[in-house]
């Protein structure tokens, strides 16, 4: 891949979703770049780029862009936060909202859906109670490939057999061939909408809990403050936000208070 | 501590070896449930078990209902690892005493991700 | 749900490229069938088909090698067909998995190709590819379907 190509590309992705794109990562961006270009009927990397370049941003630009997001995901990564969830942070809220009877959860960055799923499947395991309360769980990214995937609640047997546990599997799935599917209970949980992070964010109601994990590690020390500060004013007082194991708060935005729960770091406004 | 694996492909018990081995435990193998039993006795302190299900002498299924049927062995905890897929089988293996259920093929990534779910820690990870 | 050639192909990646790190390209069939090795397990339920896996003996090595991650000619012809086998019973194991009821799985069965019944029941299918630079078949026979009338005998797994 060219030098001029890949510096396209790299400030397009920069410009787009605020992932960088380091130097030495350019083999990583042409063995992406190579099939999408096949697929949209380009020769070369080259002539892919050289149609970008004399062309207004439109799909074409917004599949490159997609084509350089890591989507990996699993259900109940690290478990443990799914563990504070379960056994701190949702009984708590129970308790304080008892008399609103409404929770609201917002899932950002939530790629292929096993994420928000998690959640979903913990609240309808674990707080049968909450089937009568008013609970949303609002789960976007930035990629509608990866969204429609989400949607479909459809998942091959290697992405079932991580991290999910049997009996989960055996309530909440129904095999159909080669494909596990997620039950209709559950689904509906769950509402799937684009947003891009960097972009100005649509009207959003105010959020108990947020979880946006594994996602800032690709920006920028000022786009994920930006971005923190965006969460902070639209997390309740009392509400919970959660990280990826490999991001914080720190340095970042003081307006957090980091909490250990159940061996993983939770972050809560600071008041 | 110490962990089981049966299973009647030796290069299948290899696998799960491999695996197992660095999270601190020596293990114990068995081709078959009776054999299975046989090292249960022998090593008391056995903690966990990853068995197979379709093996010749004694099925997986069969070996879980006996160990859950006898109390001395109710800390043990039973991962079953089978080529068995169907929902209705993961679902009587539950029913009969198993902790966790993993499908092969498996990468070693997801059976860890299954021991953490039942609480088996990983000394030598962190 | 209709079983086709290309989740035979999906599970015979997911078996030997994603769990084993070999990798498959697919290839046409040889025919030299009769000079492989075979392991087979059996399926029975409403419908009984038997899935046949082929490899010379190089490919078997070299499979047992990955499995046991051992070195160049250091195991036992007996851990070169265990290996083997369990490729056939992981395979095996999930073809039956997406028929979509319960059916019973025998235990592999390994033998020489040589008297191999080449010709095919209608509904069976075949996909080879190329692994460590030998050809690697996977043959799904079909032995009764519920509907289909019964097709002849067949060697018994
Ligand atoms: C590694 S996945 C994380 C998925 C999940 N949160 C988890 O922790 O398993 C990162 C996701 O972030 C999304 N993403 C990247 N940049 C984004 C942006 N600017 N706005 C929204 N989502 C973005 C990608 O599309 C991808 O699906």
């Amino acid at each position: 891949m060219e030098t001029v190509d890949f510096d396209y590309v790299r400030d397009l992705v920069r410009k787009r979703s605020a992932i960088v794109l380091e130097n030495e990562k350019s083999y990583l961006v042409e063995s992406r770049l190579q099939p999408l270009a096949r697929r949209e009927g380009f020769a070369s990397i080259n002539e892919l780029v050289t149609k970008l370049r004399v062309t207004g941003f439109d799909g074409l630009h917004s599949r490159v862009v997609e084509a350089m997001t890591t989507n990996e995901t699993l259900f109940f990564r690290d478990l443990q936060p799914f563990e504070a969830l379960r056994k701190v942070i949702l009984p708590e809220l129970i308790e304080k909202r008892m008399s609103a009877r409404q929770l609201r959860i917002w899932c950002a960055a939530c790629s292929t859906g096993q994420e928000p799923y998690s959640i979903a499947m913990t609240i309808k395991e674990h707080f049968p109670q909450l089937a009568t309360w008013d609970v949303k769980i609002l789960a976007t990214d930035l990629s509608t490939q990866v969204l429609e995937k989400a949607r479909s609640g459809s998942f091959n047997q290697i992405e079932i057999n991580r991290g999910l546990p049997a009996p989960f599997i055996v309530k909440y799935f129904d095999r159909q061939g080669m494909n596990w599917q997620l039950k209709e209970p559950v689904r509906q949980m769950i509402e799937f909408q684009p947003l891009n992070l960097i972009e100005a964010w649509p009207p959003m109601s105010s959020m108990d809990i947020v979880f946006i994990r594994n996602v800032l590690i690709y920006f920028e020390v000022q786009t994920k403050k930006e971005i923190l500060k965006k969460v902070r004013r639209l997390l309740r007082p009392d509400g919970v936000l959660f990280l990826g194991g490999a991001e914080s708060t720190f340095n970042l935005d003081d307006s957090f208070a980091r909490t250990e729960i159940e061996k993983t770091s939770v972050y809560r406004p600071q008041s | 501590m110490y962990a089981l694996i049966v299973d009647d492909s030796r290069a299948m018990r290899h696998i799960l070896r491999k695996i197992v081995e660095p999270l601190g435990f020596q293990i114990a193998e068995a081709g078959h449930g009776i054999e299975g039993f046989q090292r249960l006795a022998e090593h008391p302190e056995i903690e966990l078990v990853l068995v197979d299900w379709n093996m010749p002498e004694m099925n997986g299924i069969d070996f879980v209902k006996a160990v859950r049927a006898n109390p001395d062995y109710e800390r043990i905890k039973l991962v079953m690892v089978t080529t068995e897929t169907e929902p209705s089988k993961m679902a009587r293996a539950l029913m009969t005493g198993v902790d966790e259920f993993l499908m092969k093929p498996f990468t070693p990534e997801m059976l860890l991700s299954k021991l953490q779910l039942i609480g088996v820690s990983m000394p030598l990870m962190a | 749900m209709q079983f086709d050639e290309q989740m035979l192909q999906q599970i015979t990646i997911d078996v030997c490229q994603s769990m084993l790190g070999l990798e498959l390209l697919p290839m046409s069939p040889g025919n030299d069938m009769a000079h492989q090795l075979v392991a087979s397990v059996e399926i029975r339920g409403t419908r009984h088909t038997i899935v046949e896996v082929f490899a010379d003996d190089q490919l078997m090595a070299s499979i047992a090698e990955v499995m046991f991650a051992s070195d160049r000619g250091s195991l036992s012809e007996e851990e070169i067909r265990d290996a083997f086998c369990e490729i056939a019973n992981m395979i095996g194991g999930n073809v039956k998995g997406t028929y979509g009821e319960e059916a019973n799985l025998s235990l592999p069965v390994f033998g020489s190709a040589q008297d191999w019944i080449e010709t095919l029941p209608q509904g069976s299918l075949r996909t080879t590819f190329k692994c460590c630079g030998h050809p690697l078949t996977i043959i799904l026979r079909e032995v009764a379907a519920p509907s289909a009338e019964l097709v002849g005998s067949v060697t018994s797994a």
